[in-house]
């Protein structure tokens, strides 16, 4: 992208609204590793739009840490269509520095994660459910429940049959 | 509402669990409610890898019942094992193969009762549930009986495994295994065939069923099958074109050192030199190694590879390469003669655009004139390397442990020619191959691109993991490009003592198995 590879100083500037009402101004190649914002500011016919951007899902700072997140990532290559697919899939390795980012409480975490998903940022929601993944992993079903607030609504015949069935799984 | 924790949607707890790879977490997950357990299911049996211990009473996970539960629930539920896309089964044995197969001596009446009874069980229980993975694209079997088994795989045709793209079978309990099968099914690209050490002998396959040039199978890798050089022949013709070919030679039959041995040594590499002429155009990879002792006189010698235009990873025994020895004079004790121009045929055997040889020698147990003739051979290809061989990058030479000094000074000079010609050398540990013949069976193939991960042939028991610890540890003694050059023998204390429990200890070295150069650990074993 042409923007992208201007000096930062130079960087047309956007300002966006958070939910509740809080004006943040960044730089217009981090809004626009949002996918949705990138759109948003294709709408104004390519022009760094003058008038405010509201974001109506995600809070000050939710949205604040999302803009750190982009921040650090601006100059990543943009993701090729293959990468989604079959690269991503398997591998829970989260670099470093993401993790760092990703150590705060589960609240916040999932917050980012439907803020990424909202804001449309893939490699960032990427990295939200890679964490999360990674958290689920050791976990007894009644911890998985109270991560998720998940209602067992299972009888204890049923929840027998399926222990069966899947005895055969197991790390290895 | 501060601190109340958002629910994320059901695209996104998807996403979440579809990037789990701990089968425990997706069993888990699987636990949680009626919905989780409807996205869950899916996802958990996309990958099935089951361990039977067969001896063990249901009170203990991974019994007999294991399976049979899996195998009504498939029977029950059909669109579970359709989502099935990699099947994997093995049976877990206490000690090694062999035992399980034929058992001991110390075996009560009993024992010997279930665990009979308890082998039929796997064998029938497969073959049931086998025609429900209708959707199975890599599929991994190994069993110490399988006549069942072999039954449906024989009776399939072209329908049963539309999807099936790779098909490791570790044959075992089948006097004719039905190998031809699979090479007719539609989407086969990789075959994989083990004979599991303690099996029967196979009988010759019907050749009339061999359809030359049939198949689109472009990986075929025989490992220890015992196979007669007529069939080895027919069944490397069955593919198109083959891009990978591993042949393991067996054991038994190519092994012995009286006739017929060295006669059925040079009939296998004839019938086997004949058969790849056909996939000249196409033949990247090439593995010619036999299972355990290296140690083996009286090779034949293999037309030259020179015209095989793609060939680019060439693991090959130098008995193929070098005229040491003549087909007859199986005699252990007669000195070979050796021609002294003999390490010549080396260049003169390789395509000029190799990229990796596996070089495996003949070792201390041969006389030290026919010792010398790999050594001097690949100095001659290291020498020649830049005018000649200029994608050659790396060079894998198998020793053993226990060397002479003279080999070691040989080894260190390789090892400094590598790295002035811009090759990476590695010396690779065979001796623990002929102790325990299966670690051999570890690394399946080369086909890394389909990133299968296969399971080794035979699985220990939990907790007594009687060879895996220090596996990797054995399969590599040297080093490469570290510019500090090898030392085969110096390596770290107690890693010696196979028996000794913390060897495996190797959590503070980032690579367990590259041995530090040490001064004055030169001068072999003990």
């Amino acid at each position: 992208m042409a923007a992208n590879a201007q000096p930062t100083d130079a960087q047309p500037k956007i300002t966006l609204v958070s939910s509740d009402n809080q004006k943040i101004l960044v730089d217009r190649d981090i809004a626009e590793r949002s996918v949705l914002l990138k759109h948003m500011i294709q709408d104004f016919g390519g022009e760094t739009p003058d008038q405010d951007i509201p974001i109506h899902n995600v809070n000050e700072v939710v949205l604040k840490k999302v803009i750190e997140w982009c921040e650090h990532h601006r100059a990543d290559p943009p993701a090729t269509a293959e990468d989604d697919s079959d690269n991503r899939k398997k591998s829970t390795d989260i670099e470093e520095w993401d993790q760092k980012f990703m150590q705060v409480d589960q609240e916040m975490l999932f917050e980012i994660i439907l803020a990424a998903n909202y804001l449309d940022i893939k490699p960032l929601l990427d990295v939200g459910c890679k964490t999360v993944a990674n958290m689920i992993k050791g976990k007894s079903p009644d911890e998985i429940r109270k991560t998720f607030n998940i209602t067992n609504d299972f009888t204890p015949e049923e929840e027998d049959q399926i222990r069966r069935e899947n005895e055969w799984a197991e790390d290895r | 509402m501060p601190g109340a924790q958002p629910d994320l949607p059901v695209e996104l707890i998807l996403q979440i669990l579809e990037l789990t790879d701990s089968p425990t977490a997706l069993k888990n997950a699987a636990l949680c409610s009626k919905s989780w357990n409807t996205l869950v299911t899916p996802l958990l049996y996309r990958r099935v890898d089951i361990t039977v211990e067969i001896d063990k009473s249901s009170e203990y996970p991974n019994g007999i019942h294991t399976l049979q539960n899996l195998t009504r629930l498939f029977l029950q539920k059909p669109d579970i094992a359709a989502r099935v896309r990699h099947f994997s089964l093995r049976v877990a044995v206490a000690f090694r193969a062999i035992e399980i197969t034929f058992g001991t001596w110390e075996e009560t009446d009993e024992e010997r009762e279930r665990r009979l009874h308890a082998q039929h069980s796997v064998d029938a229980l497969l073959a049931l549930l086998l025609p429900y993975l209708r959707n199975v694209v890599t599929l991994d079997i190994g069993a110490p009986q399988q006549e069942y088994v072999s039954n449906v795989l024989d009776s399939m045709d072209q329908q049963a495994f539309p999807k099936l793209h790779s098909f490791l079978w570790v044959v075992d309990g089948c006097n004719t295994p039905p190998l031809l099968a699979p090479f007719q099914l539609p989407s086969i690209k990789s075959i994989y065939y083990c004979y599991n050490q303690g099996g029967h002998e196979w009988e010759d396959f019907d050749l009339s069923r061999a359809q030359p040039r049939s198949s689109g199978c472009t990986l075929l890798e025989l490992r220890d099958c015992p196979l007669s050089p007529t069939a080895l022949n027919a069944i490397i013709q069955i593919p198109v074109a083959l891009k990978i070919l591993v042949v393991e030679f067996q054991y038994r039959r190519f092994h012995m050192r009286t006739p017929p041995g060295p006669q059925r040594r040079c009939d296998m590499i004839t019938a086997l030199r004949d058969a790849i002429e056909y996939h000249k155009a196409t033949l990247e990879v090439l593995s010619v190694i036999p299972t355990t002792h290296y140690s083996i006189r009286s090779w034949k010698t293999m037309a030259s590879l020179r015209d095989f235009h793609k060939l680019r990873h060439l693991s090959i025994h130098s008995g193929v390469v070098f005229e040491s020895d003549t087909a007859t004079s199986y005699d252990w004790e007669v000195e070979a003669e050796v021609d002294p121009d003999a390490y010549k045929n080396l260049v003169d055997f390789l395509p000029p655009q190799l990229e990796v040889l596996h070089f495996a020698p003949a070792s201390r147990y041969d006389d030290p004139a026919v010792e010398i003739v790999p050594y001097q051979g690949l100095q001659d290809l290291l020498n020649k390397r830049a005018a000649s061989f200029p994608s050659l990058k790396r060079v894998i030479y198998d020793v053993q442990k226990y060397n002479s000094l003279d080999e070691s000074t040989r080894l260190q000079h390789l090892s400094e020619l590598a790295a002035q010609s811009g090759v990476a050398f590695t010396l690779r540990n065979i001796n623990l191959f002929i102790l325990y013949a299966d670690v051999g069976h570890e690394e399946w193939g080369w086909d890394t691109r389909a990133g299968i991960k296969w399971r080794a042939i035979n699985c220990d028991y939990e907790g007594s993991d009687m060879f895996g610890k220090y596996r990797e540890d054995y399969l590599y003694l040297g080093t490469e490009d570290d510019g500090r050059g090898i030392t085969p023998w110096a390596r770290k204390p107690g890693i010696n003592r196979p028996t000794s429990p913390d060897l495996a200890d190797d959590s503070d070295q980032p690579d367990g198995h590259w041995y530090e150069l040490g001064e004055g650990n030169i001068g072999g074993h003990d």
